[in-house]
């Protein structure tokens, strides 16, 4: 079976918030039958990538559940959630801190799929060269 | 405009270079099924190299093989202060004929070490396991990866974006850093991190 | 249907794949046949009490296993299909069990940055806030005494056995070649445990106050030095230090990597002299770049910053002691962030 499509769009054409700011997300699923899907989670988060192993912080999280109501969960869906203070997103040297909406899907069989789109937090250039 | 940045960029960063994440990626395109077919031969056999040599990534790429070709396996990894085997993979607890894979055999004790390598040939079960030196069982896979097999594992890792580290400075790089792997590809994490900085000014 | 019975997992990053559910069918033999122990030592023990002689610990015991095991399937029948997004969040959703975490509105405010209760908490005598510093010297100190204690003990047996040989004429001559081994170990602890008691007592605290605390990017504020001891120093500074710092984990190596991602060096001071009963002291600015990135303390990774104090001396080692600040955010209304 072909994996779904999964559509991701903030109200933010550039992907660009402060802290604070209220984000709002909308996505969409094809390709996929209604029947198939088991559940949809929808989550902002942050995490690391670097020389170090991955730390991950979840700031919003939202499942539906196929069961739940008579709902199509491919339907377009809209979430919203008002960003952190901290940490803000950070193009560091060994460290970096990214920023993502990550949509799951869930399929019948135990098959899940998941899609991100990365938006920034903060205003932070590259890390500061190091001064002797 | 501040463009975000995506998870993973650098492409020598560890979610990229961990075993598992990058294959195991040989100089010559068939030794990978050549080991395996050595190591069914022989019933098992060992990985065996110094710290950051590429082991564990090995065993994975081993593994993975041995399960497309319908092989029954069970693959474990021994982290620092685990002694013993997890109970379900006791070699008594084990389907016969099937393959017991542990990363990190040096982590049990020589006791438990001689014992599983006992049951495992009573057993019939086919061990493969990574260790820093040889125990005396099955095929033995010393690895020493030269020049030609760092080239292609970092023309691999920067296959979806520009290639900054080269080929040129991959002698510098393995004379400094020997038979660690591991830290060579930090090394060029740092490498990678500096130019595209460079390149972005 | 291979997945479904597949008992290899593999990791791809922050995925797996395999089948849970064996995952969680294992799990919860595991735990039930903790739990049915329990039950069965607990009924054994209720129709037979007079077979035991602590029955109140074994009614603890077989109680523990009974919560141990009942918990447990709970928990793995709970967390099956739970992604790890999920769990994270309901993490975040249990409200803090830490006691000792007194400082919660400013965790909550400022997610991921250590709290700074260490320093606001400690007052300064010249400034608001003394920091507080890293490093200790009980632990050194105590090594080095542990270790010269027992070599000399031992080097004092062992000569007073050969003394005592060669008096009687009968020499151990096993004991006579261990002994100057033994001087040389000796020899060597005594000088290194000399040198840390003369840097212990050489080398006075070192005090940092600072004007404001947790500082913010594209502010300044004032710190002031003191440094007493008995010393000539060759040199002195005060630096100010953003470091990274990471930890990777792959088996059972652990690559540890510290760089500094900024430095700026606050104050040097050259060919000073501090006696008993004064101190070296100064008072200096320090500002934060308007750009800089906050702290962050994360399970693998983290941003520090710290004032960093350096004394080269003739005739000590050089000796540093780091003091860490913490850095907040700056926040919408001072401007962006």
């Amino acid at each position: 079976m072909n994996e779904p499509l999964i559509s991701i769009a903030m109200d933010d054409p550039h992907r660009h918030y402060q802290p604070g700011d209220r984000l709002v997300c909308d996505y969409q699923l094809d390709a996929v039958s209604a029947a198939s899907i088991v559940a949809v989670e929808s989550s902002i988060l942050w995490l690391t990538s670097g020389k170090g192993d991955e730390d991950l912080g979840v700031h919003f999280f939202l499942r539906r559940q196929a069961s739940e109501a008579e709902i199509d969960l491919r339907a377009l869906f809209r979430f919203e959630s008002a960003l952190p203070n901290s940490p803000l997103s950070y193009d560091g040297s060994s460290i970096k801190i990214h920023w993502l909406i990550r949509i799951k899907v869930f399929l019948e069989g135990e098959r899940e799929f998941c899609q991100d789109l990365s938006f920034q937090l903060g205003s932070l250039p590259s890390a500061l060269e190091a001064t002797a | 405009m501040i463009v975000p940045t995506e998870p993973g960029r650098n492409p020598f960063s560890t979610c990229w270079i961990r075993p598992g994440a990058c294959p195991y990626l040989c100089a010559d395109q068939g030794q990978l099924e050549s080991w395996s077919g050595l190591l069914e031969e022989a019933g098992g056999g060992q990985l065996v190299g110094p710290h950051g040599v590429g082991k564990s990534t090995l065993m994975a790429s081993l593994v993975e093989l041995l399960q497309k070709g319908g092989q029954p396996i069970q693959h474990c990894r021994l982290l620092a202060g685990q002694h013993r085997l997890p109970g379900t993979l006791q070699p008594g607890n084990l389907p016969i004929g099937c393959w017991l894979a542990i990363d990190g055999f040096e982590q049990l004790s020589a006791w438990r070490r001689r014992g599983t390598i006992k049951s495992c040939r009573r057993r019939g079960i086919r061990l493969l396991v990574t260790s820093h030196r040889a125990f005396g069982f099955g095929h033995v896979i010393q690895l020493q990866p030269g020049l030609a097999t760092v080239g292609r594992v970092v023309d691999f890792l920067q296959r979806r974006g520009p290639q900054l580290v080269t080929a040129s400075d991959l002698g510098g790089l393995l004379v400094s850093h020997g038979d660690d792997i591991r830290e060579l590809l930090f090394a060029c994490y740092d490498l990678y991190e500096r130019r595209q900085r460079a390149a972005g000014e | 249907m291979a997945r479904l019975f597949g008992l290899l997992q593999k990791k791809r990053g922050q995925r797996t794949t395999g089948s849970r559910l064996a995952g969680v069918v294992g799990e919860v033999m595991i735990f039930g046949i903790v739990l049915l122990l329990g039950l069965i030592s607990l009924g054994w023990l209720l129709f037979n009490p007079e077979q035991t002689s602590d029955l109140g610990m074994m009614y603890v015991l077989n109680i523990s296993l009974i919560l141990i095991g009942g918990g447990g399937i709970m928990m793995a029948v709970v967390q099956y299909g739970i992604s790890a997004e999920r769990r994270k969040a309901i993490t975040l959703g249990r409200p803090a069990l830490d006691v000792m975490q007194d400082n919660l509105p400013s965790a909550h405010r400022f997610p991921t940055i250590p709290p700074d209760a260490d320093t606001t908490d400690s007052p300064g005598v010249r400034l608001r806030y003394r920091l507080p510093q890293t490093e200790s010297h009980f632990w050194p100190i105590l090594a080095a005494t542990l270790f010269f204690g027992s070599w000399a003990i031992v080097t004092v047996t062992l000569a007073a056995a050969v003394g005592v040989g060669f008096w009687q004429s009968t020499p151990n001559w096993l004991f006579v070649c261990l002994l100057p081994g033994c001087l040389i170990v000796s020899s060597w602890s005594g000088k290194y445990f000399l040198q840390q008691l003369s840097g212990l007592t050489r080398i006075g605290p070192t005090v940092l106050e600072i004007s404001q605390h947790p500082l913010v990017p594209g502010t300044e504020c004032d710190v002031f030095l003191s440094q007493s001891g008995l010393l000539q120093f060759k040199s002195f500074k005060v630096t100010l230090v953003c470091e990274e710092q990471t930890s990777y984990h792959q088996g059972t190596d652990l690559r540890v990597e510290a760089v500094a991602v900024f430095r700026d060096r606050l104050i040097m001071h050259k060919d000073q002299t501090v006696r008993p009963g004064t101190a070296l002291e100064d008072e200096f600015t320090l500002s934060i770049p308007e750009t800089a990135m906050h702290s962050f303390r994360g399970q693998y990774n983290r941003i520090q910053w710290k004032l960093v104090v350096e004394g080269r001396s003739l005739s000590m080692p050089t000796f540093t002691h780091s003091f860490p600040i913490i850095v907040h955010p700056r926040m919408k209304q001072e401007g962006t962030a």
